[in-house]
């Protein structure tokens, strides 16, 4: 390649995250599809918030999800006010394992019930934690790393055992589901 | 009613252009420089990686697999694009579209000497060993000798229990372990870096470096001569 031959002027880009679409990327899937459609994962979330009659609700989210939640008078601006915190936000899992553990024992600190989606795909992200005795199973395996870390709170596994093929909508919510309460 | 979707396959998806393009869009990253550059007449954006990779073509045939490659393509036009994805021939005529690996052979009348896949969606969601059938099917169009640029993103790998396997071991093994069909591993860049609280006690909840072009970058070549080419990064 002679990368001297074009008359351009080349400017060199430092590589950079050019993903833009984080914040509508629900309804932006939706919209591919033949009529109206609703995530699984979203109205389970919405339903249990319906059912067990939580009426104080911290959202913290990273697209748009949870309209339904959004339109009733449920939503609480502070953890403390909160009787559950709900948590889709990818970032959260972005964490290093220590950290989500940390995290997730400052929220229950402060609220009742949390209810936190983790993505698998981003767990140990920067690869800087693991334990052998875990299972296999990837899936039972992050249950059982929250179960070990946190032994003092109730732990309660909501999610489906699958495996991933990217076709889940999980940046959308993610996939892994966990009802945490005090014990 | 709205209907309850678990998944992509439950409900039928629209079949006009405007979602297949959007569809396509989001997931071709790359394409943004496309967009940039086509209404500038004096002036090209090249992302980093890319231009690294054009720094260390060997003479003769040059391809870019699944990477929107026309937007390079445009300043080089000696370079030859493949994409997978019929939509891109609505926008680009100048491509070959293959949307089957296996006969890219079939489809592609010449062998090329550099063979670039930049984190190709279409490549991820499945196990790594059919990233690896992947990458012997490319081997299908490269002459003796080829350099091999290949990157992707771990996230997006399925069958890896994060909590026990070591992953830059893992990608790294399964990069040596490419030798079985005949691609020799040059040079690697494995990022998982390790994040560290800042002054505040606060961590950065980043994906892993490079969400655009992948974390996990590698070089080989295709057997024969042109082994162990000094690399310039």
């Amino acid at each position: 390649m002679n990368l001297d031959s074009t008359t351009k002027k080349i400017v060199i880009n430092k590589s950079k995250n050019l993903y833009k679409w984080a914040k509508i990327f629900n309804r932006l899937q939706m919209r591919f599809f033949v009529g109206e459609t609703k995530l699984r994962r979203e109205k389970q979330i919405e339903d249990f918030v319906f059912l067990n009659r939580y009426t104080n609700v911290k959202l913290i989210t990273d697209t748009d999800v949870f309209d339904k939640i959004k339109n009733t008078n449920t939503i609480v601006e502070t953890m403390s006010a909160a009787g559950i915190v709900i948590i889709t936000d990818q970032k959260f899992s972005r964490y290093p394992c220590p950290e989500i553990i940390k995290k997730i024992n400052n929220t229950l600190e402060e609220t009742k019930s949390l209810y936190l989606c983790l993505n698998k795909h981003y767990i140990n992200i920067d690869n800087s934690y693991h334990d052998l005795s875990l299972d296999d199973n990837f899936n039972l395996a992050i249950t059982q790393w929250l179960i070990k870390s946190l032994p003092h709170l109730n732990i309660v596994d909501l999610s489906l055992d699958l495996v991933d093929y990217g076709n889940y909508f999980t940046w959308a919510i993610p996939d892994r589901h966990y009802l945490i309460t005090k014990k | 009613m709205s209907k309850i979707l678990e998944s992509f396959d439950q409900a039928l998806i629209k079949d006009d252009l405007k979602t297949q393009y959007i569809r396509y869009r989001i997931g071709r990253l790359k394409h943004q420089y496309w967009l940039w550059n086509r209404k500038n007449k004096n002036t090209a954006y090249v992302d980093e990686y890319d231009y690294t990779i054009l720094k260390n073509c060997q003479p003769g045939k040059t391809i870019f697999f699944g990477s929107a490659g026309y937007y390079l393509k445009d300043i080089w036009p000696e370079i030859e694009v493949i994409e997978m994805h019929p939509i891109v021939k609505t926008f680009y005529k100048d491509v070959y579209i293959c949307t089957d690996r296996r006969k890219l052979s079939e489809n592609i009348p010449f062998k090329c000497d550099n063979f670039a896949v930049v984190n190709n969606r279409a490549d991820l969601w499945t196990e790594l060993e059919n990233i690896t059938k992947y990458c012997q099917q490319y081997t299908s169009i490269m002459n003796e000798g080829c350099r091999f640029f290949y990157s992707f993103r771990e996230t997006q790998v399925v069958g890896i229990n994060r909590l026990i396997v070591d992953m830059e071991q893992h990608f790294l093994d399964w990069a040596n372990s490419l030798e079985k069909i005949n691609l020799k591993l040059i040079w690697h860049s494995i990022r998982f870096d390790k994040k560290v609280p800042n002054n505040l006690g606060e961590y950065d909840y980043n994906e892993n470096p490079d969400t655009t072009n992948g974390n996990l970058k590698f070089m080989f070549v295709y057997k024969g001569e042109g082994e162990d080419w000094e690399v310039n990064i």
